[in-house]
């Protein structure tokens, strides 16, 4: 039975075309977040400096998809530590916020997938090395167990968020009046009607993230709610000052398909359809 | 692609303590801050925008000549003669403390004349619910104890 399941989380031979992806996108929001404050002239230190120079070489390589999973060991190692040494442990606070943890830890993970086989210069690589050998091309296919922690992650953020969530503060509707007249009504209350509504929309995200944590993994419901949370992150991004939290939320979301659902989708969007008799 | 077969690939070991330990460390430590109280930073917590916002408070002003028996609300941006914006009189639409109320009732009491009789609610934000700050029950125009407050007032008048 043990083994059964140890095989069965530990072992997903699939695609690897959605980690790829993943690989991709993750590089690009971690610039989006720490590439302007990473700049060199930033700060005239050389801890600054090295910090500098590592993270852009983990991250480009990460982008470009060269030395793929050491890359991204090497921008997850260096994302960690921003976040839990510099951050918490050293006071750089603005490292130490939710979004800059999920983007270290996903990082890190990324690591342990075969991410380097679709859509890199990796690929490149190999598949020059297959023809100069006179070998078939090097299939898109590895064990992408760890993308499941990536699901888990984002599963975890919905789930204990909902639980913080899950208060009187919150669920009575005060919690959502007061940022939404910090940055939008002032100190004039609108009305009675702006209670209703903060209840209403503190009861639909407490109940929108329980249900994402779970549903997301169900095959058969994926699509709607994903389209749910696809909304409810766009609406997030556009009214409260998340940041890249939205965006590398929305992009985890492939971590919930299988990954050879990834590969087909993308083979039916590359492919010039069925030609015509 | 699909279909693995029952045989475990080389490094599964690894892979069993990195799933044991990463998926343990996701899953259960924000339920160790969260939950059980603990305050290491080495576990996260996800308490997204737990206190974001909560500096602004919900503000009532109101006028009386009968000592608070009858109060009769008072528009502040009539009576400064100000429009409400936030790029040009963010103090007057976003106060975002008691203090920050009563120099707001301070300038309302200016503009009213030596024998105005300015009061107001207010309810400021916290990391939970609404808290009270003020009830109407006193006349901002004779404030005591705020620094700075009353000298001002004395001045002008």
């Amino acid at each position: 039975m043990i083994r059964a399941m140890v095989h069965v989380l530990t072992e997903l031979p699939a695609s690897t075309r959605s980690v790829g992806l993943l690989r991709f996108f993750w590089g690009l929001i971690l610039w989006a977040r720490w590439a302007d404050e990473l700049l060199p002239f930033r700060r005239l230190e050389w801890s600054h400096w090295i910090l500098s120079v590592v993270f852009f070489l983990g991250t480009t390589g990460m982008v470009i998809g060269l030395f793929s999973r050491l890359s991204c060991l090497v921008a997850g190692v260096t994302t960690l530590a921003m976040v839990f040494v510099l951050g918490h442990q050293m006071g750089n606070e603005p490292w130490t916020h939710h979004h800059t943890t999920f983007l270290a830890v996903v990082t890190f993970i990324l690591a342990f997938t075969p991410c380097g086989r679709s859509f890199s210069v990796d690929r490149w690589l190999a598949i020059g090395r297959a023809e100069r050998l006179g070998r078939s091309w090097p299939e898109e296919l590895g064990n992408v167990w760890a993308v499941r922690l990536i699901g888990l992650q984002l599963s975890a953020i919905y789930f204990w968020g909902a639980i913080d969530k899950a208060r009187w503060a919150y669920l009575g509707g005060d919690r959502v009046e007061q940022p939404l007249m910090y940055l939008y009504v002032g100190s004039d209350f609108p009305g009675e009607w702006f209670h209703w509504f903060a209840i209403v929309i503190a009861f639909s995200t407490v109940t929108l993230e329980l249900t994402l944590t779970f549903g997301l993994w169900i095959r058969r419901v994926q699509v709607p709610l994903m389209a749910a949370g696809l909304v409810f992150h766009a609406g997030l991004y556009y009214f409260l000052p998340v940041t890249v939290f939205s965006i590398a939320s929305m992009v985890a979301y492939l971590a919930y398909f299988h990954p050879d659902d990834v590969h087909r989708a993308l083979d039916r969007m590359l492919s010039r359809g069925p030609a015509e008799e | 692609m699909r279909g693995a077969g029952e045989k475990r690939s080389s490094g599964w070991q690894l892979r069993v303590m990195l799933l044991l330990l990463l998926g343990g460390w996701i899953v259960l430590s924000p339920g160790y801050r969260q939950i059980l109280g603990g305050r290491s930073l080495w576990f996260p917590r996800w308490v997204m925008f737990h206190g974001f916002g909560r500096n602004v408070c919900d503000v009532k002003f109101f006028q009386t000549e009968d000592g608070g028996e009858t109060l009769t609300p008072l528009d502040r941006f009539e009576v400064l003669d100000r429009e409400k914006k936030w790029s040009g009189n963010k103090s007057l639409v976003r106060m975002d403390s008691k203090r920050a109320v009563q120099s707001v009732g301070l300038r309302l009491c200016r503009a009213m004349g030596p024998d105005a009789d300015v009061r107001a609610t207010a309810r400021c934000g916290s990391r939970g619910t609404w808290i009270t700050k003020l009830r109407a029950k006193k006349n901002l125009c004779d404030q005591q104890g705020v620094p700075g407050i009353k000298n001002r007032l004395r001045g002008r008048r």
